[in-house]
């Protein structure tokens, strides 16, 4: 290959690298449910793939490849920290994002799967949102989290009814909630 | 045609994720068709997994400019700095010597000045370079800031001997920062004396470690008079990048 081509070549991946920092951000939010951690996580990530981007074998593999430096980031620093999801800050930050997540009911939504997610083991979380949220294959989270496809498989799987059994729980509460409102204006309207 | 078996969960999960190939789809699909429970607990996966997508689906990061807004002591910049602290790890030279059509000059994103700053001789030195390099500098040690600073004077030497144009930023943050500050910093002298004859070579300390510091209890951080200051060393290192300099980790 000629250099110029090269140097084209590298000049494209490092723009794409740049570019995924949305794609990063989202997912590394996912993973520590802070967003001044995932801004660093993702920070980190990215310097370090400008750096090591010769080490890339296919430029197929770029995200993939992005997400394995990610993970390695956050394993080396967040290990003892067990994510929580902060809802003073989710409900400060639900202004900045879609106007229409404004509405309560898609905010407490959120809030109850965010919430779930933070609840699960790391590396459950971790899966359920490559998968989910990015949408990567169970080859290639196996390749980003070292691990045989068999475990992407049952860790997944434990992970979505560990999720789904969360959130259930979390709707019954608020239902019970919403009851026990609707006995009190009831009753309120008897009193009067 | 495959035989019947029991679909377990890690398969379900496949299924829903079109992991499954065509021959084993036609016999979960047909299973699903004769067996509500079943069905029931595919569509349960399947909204939990558009629950998940849709949570973070407008979770987006600040805009570069404004990630380098004051914030609170976290993680901590010495940490991270401690992280990147390395020997020379890697000189990129991607567009070091190219077109500078592409250079744009982002003055506006920084957010304080030194006094020893000179905009306009640093704008144009900018415009005029044909080679652009950012030195990013994350150690404490001092045996480095000084190699770093020969570096860049033997550097900018060269180009010049050599009629080539040239604009250096130095970058430090984390732990690096304490090359700027003006009660810690062993190297006023000499950068003010680099500053003084070159007017294409930057000092830029990051604001965010300032901040932290200080947060930390440090006290108020004092600058040498030659530097200016950028919102975040690491955006600015990548804005850097993503114009075409070069790049140079100490």
């Amino acid at each position: 290959m000629k250099i110029v081509e090269l140097f084209t070549k590298n000049r494209e991946l490092k723009e794409r690298i740049v570019g995924s920092r949305e794609r990063l951000f989202r997912l590394a939010y996912s993973w520590c449910h802070d967003r001044h951690h995932a801004d660093d996580l993702c920070q980190e990530t990215v310097i370090t793939a400008l750096e090591k981007v010769d080490q890339l074998k296919s430029e197929d593999a770029l995200d993939a490849w992005m997400f394995r430096i990610m993970q390695n980031a956050y394993r080396k620093h967040f290990r003892k920290m067990r994510p929580q999801v902060d809802v003073e800050s989710l409900e400060a930050h639900m202004e900045k994002e879609d106007p229409a997540e404004r509405d309560i009911e898609r905010a407490e939504e959120i809030l109850q799967v965010r919430s779930g997610l933070a609840q699960l083991k790391e590396g459950q979380r971790m899966i359920i949102t490559l998968v989910d949220i990015e949408g990567v294959s169970y080859k290639e989270a196996a390749e980003i989290l070292e691990i045989p496809i068999g475990t992407v498989m049952s860790r997944l799987a434990r992970a979505r009814t560990a999720l789904s059994q969360y959130i259930d729980r979390r709707e019954a509460n608020r239902e019970t909630g919403r009851a026990t409102k609707d006995d009190r204006r009831a009753h309120l309207k008897v009193m009067k | 045609m495959m035989k019947p078996y029991e679909i377990s969960d890690e398969i379900l999960n496949a299924f829903i994720d079109g992991e499954i190939e065509s021959e084993e789809k036609i016999e979960i699909l047909r299973q699903l068709g004769g067996n509500p429970e079943l069905t029931q607990r595919a569509c349960e996966l399947v909204r939990t997994k558009e629950l998940v997508r849709a949570a973070y689906k407008s979770a987006l990061p600040d805009p570069v400019a404004q990630a380098a807004q004051p914030r609170r002591a976290s993680m901590g910049g010495k940490k991270w700095g401690a992280l990147a602290a390395s020997l020379l790890v890697a000189v990129v030279l991607l567009g070091g010597m190219q077109n500078t059509s592409q250079q744009t000059t982002d003055l506006t994103q920084m957010e304080r000045m030194g006094d020893g700053f000179s905009p306009v001789a640093f704008q144009q030195a900018e415009q005029a370079a044909a080679l652009r390099i950012v030195f990013h500098l994350t150690s404490s040690d001092p045996l480095r800031m000084g190699k770093l600073l020969d570096d860049v004077s033997s550097l900018l030497e060269q180009t010049r001997n050599l009629e080539q144009r040239s604009v250096v930023e130095v970058i430090a943050n984390g732990e690096g920062l304490g090359m700027f500050r003006s009660d810690v910093s062993g190297f006023g002298e000499q950068i003010h004396e680099m500053r003084v004859e070159n007017p294409n070579l930057r000092f830029v300390a990051c604001q965010r470690t300032i901040d932290q510091l200080e947060s930390e209890g440090v006290g108020e951080i004092h600058l040498l008079p030659d530097v200016v200051r950028a919102g975040s060393g690491i955006s600015r290192v990548i804005q850097r990048q993503q114009q075409g300099w070069s790049y140079i980790q100490i």
